[in-house]
């Protein structure tokens, strides 16, 4: 009996300890004032990426012929393309397909680069000499031109990108979680828990990965606002959505055709792209600031 | 370590690099669908034109000996001839190499500058307005997408203002605009880099003592902080070279810019294999040199660092 109200005991106190260490990541990411807009401008967007087809005024196929490339009004808010669809309806629901390719491909690649990480750092040997030089030659290339490179292999479309963008992620990801590993893995309580006789898999998931978490979470954010960006820039090339899907790349590239005479129509989907790739941004700047504290005093 | 041994190491690391790339580009493109003999010929090729054509290119035999083949082929200077022009691939991407080069040494050069200058303006004047436009422009920056700023430097000076011909032809005037619009986001990364560098850098004892000497602030900035504050911008500048490379394509497409960065869309889009691979190659190997040559400049500069 005795035993376990021990037990109880450290729990409570392990249980104070995270939420006390919640409670000052909190109170650091708050005096972050960019960071804290930042985040409510994205929780915004998500509200209106889960409600875009229940708050656009118009259907994101809604071909009005009478109404062709119209200039910004109050009845159009953003104009109109080619088709006469309403640009406001097709960029508010740009951001569902943007935000959801921007949060998949990043925690897929985040839940693969990290496992990569992990194992490489922790057992090392040939086998993570040989993971290193694949992800180095990976990495050797810039992003967009190896995502160009894989959607040429499978073809061009979104799933297509999708693929592209994980792939091009996965890198990031076990390079961080294996130099955090390396750090962690000759620490005390790593060595404590393993001669506890802690499983191998124990020690990675709950003991070295939460080290290595606040990283992760940075650089999530970081990745999110390139991982957008790879999609819209693949669009805009044409390997990425194909029309009708409302795209803000792919929008762009087909107001290109327009634009001569039209402005509205190769501005605001730009715009969109840009608020959200900034809200990221500065989101990911902001929760560096808050996650490390020496960089606290800084500027 | 001295710098020769590091040198061979470095060396031997960019060859196993290469190989491992070569693979890898063998292999893409030789897994993106569609048989090239028929793309080549069109829907009415008749069997034997198709036969023809995949003899005259190789593409009949077995996979691991086109590998040999090609690779024999680029060590004796022969590139291959381009499916889609018939010219050879050595010619079509040396003549567009050395434009993208163009483009892209113009755009580091005034974003390297411009980066700088705004980074001391706002590390100097930390937490007043010069800062915060600062800090503005480079978050701005590095938030564009490189081809909305394109069409939006296109909507400006071509066509409302009609300042400079929209057909790059090759003039310097011409050059502006791609190299405006190329060099955006180095220059917000410069800035930002700059910025903070230069504000470690007043902490420092050295900027103290040269305060201390009574030495004025000018040339405290420039001879003793600017120096020392440099060091970091370089790397990052050397790093940004492989994100050029890439924000290069979408540049090139949007301003129809001649470059390697347009010739990749290309290749992919006609399915020209020797084009492709050798232009992935070439700009991988562009790349790996590059940082090499970055942080052999990087230890010459900084004394404490050591190559290892």
């Amino acid at each position: 009996m005795k035993l376990k109200f021990k037990n109880k005991e450290t729990m409570l106190t392990e249980e104070n300890d995270m939420s006390s260490r919640f409670s000052d990541f909190l109170r650091s990411f708050k005096k972050q004032k960019t960071a804290v807009v930042a985040f409510v401008i994205l929780v915004i967007l998500v509200f209106i990426a889960i409600f875009c087809y229940k708050i656009a005024p118009y259907g994101i196929n809604e071909y009005n012929y009478d109404d062709v490339l119209q200039t910004p009004s109050f009845k159009h808010l953003f104009g109109t393309d080619e088709f006469g669809r309403d640009i406001f309806s097709r960029v508010l629901c740009g951001t569902r397909i943007s935000l959801s390719v921007g949060f998949l491909t990043v925690s897929i690649a985040c839940v693969i680069g990290s496992i990569i990480g992990l194992i490489c750092g922790y057992y090392g040997g040939i086998f993570d000499e040989i993971c290193m030089r694949i992800l180095d030659a990976v990495y050797a290339f810039p992003g967009l031109i190896l995502a160009i490179a894989i959607v040429a292999i499978l073809g061009p479309g979104m799933t297509n990108a999708a693929i592209a963008i994980v792939v091009f992620c996965i890198p990031t990801y076990a390079r961080l979680v294996r130099s955090s590993t390396l750090k962690l893995k000759n620490s005390v309580y790593v060595r404590a828990a393993k001669c506890l006789g802690a499983s191998d898999k124990r020690i990675l998931f709950k003991h070295i990965l939460p080290g290595a978490i606040p990283d992760i979470i940075v650089q999530y954010s970081l990745s999110v606002s390139g991982s957008i960006m790879t999609t819209a820039s693949l669009s805009f090339l044409g390997m990425g959505a194909m029309s009708p899907t409302p795209e803000w790349g792919l929008m762009l590239s087909n107001s290109r055709s327009y634009f001569y005479t039209c402005w509205h129509y190769a501005v605001f989907p730009g715009l969109a792209i840009m608020v959200t790739v900034l809200c990221f941004n500065l989101l990911g700047d902001g929760l560096r600031m808050a996650l490390d504290p020496k960089l606290n005093d800084r500027s | 370590m001295s710098t020769g041994r590091y040198l061979l190491k470095r060396i031997a690391g960019i060859i196993l690099t290469m190989f491992l790339v070569s693979i890898f580009v063998f292999m893409i493109v030789r897994l993106i669908p569609g048989d090239p003999a028929r793309i080549l010929l069109g829907d009415q090729a008749t069997p034997e034109m198709v036969e023809t054509i995949t003899k005259q290119y190789g593409l009949d035999k077995s996979y691991f000996e086109q590998y040999i083949i090609w690779i024999k082929n680029i060590f004796t200077g022969d590139f291959g001839i381009s499916m889609r022009t018939k010219m050879p691939v050595m010619f079509e991407i040396g003549m567009r190499y050395w434009k993208t080069v163009k483009l892209a040494v113009c755009s580091i050069v005034w974003s390297v500058i411009a980066g700088i200058l705004i980074g001391i303006w706002a590390g100097t004047h930390m937490q007043k307005w010069q800062d915060y436009t600062g800090i503005t422009v480079s978050v701005l920056g590095q938030a564009l997408p490189n081809f909305w700023i394109g069409m939006l430097v296109i909507l400006l000076f071509c066509v409302k203002l009609n300042l400079v011909p929209i057909v790059p032809d090759g003039s310097l005037k011409s050059m502006i605009l791609p190299a405006f619009t190329l060099g955006v986001s180095l220059m917000a990364t410069v800035a930002r880099f700059m910025r903070s560098s230069i504000i470690e850098a007043l902490k420092e004892d050295y900027t103290r003592t040269a305060r201390a000497k009574g030495l004025k602030e000018r040339t405290v900035i420039y001879k003793h902080v600017l120096k020392n504050s440099l060091l970091p911008v370089i790397t990052i500048v050397g790093m940004q070279f492989s994100v050029m490379l890439g924000g290069s394509v979408l540049v090139e497409s949007v301003f129809g810019y001649n470059g390697i960065g347009l010739l990749l869309v290309d290749s992919i889009n006609y399915r020209d294999y020797s084009v492709l691979q050798m232009l992935i190659l070439i700009i991988s190997l562009h790349l790996v040199v590059i940082n090499l040559i970055v942080d052999m400049l990087y230890a010459a500069l900084n004394p404490e660092i050591r190559l290892e």
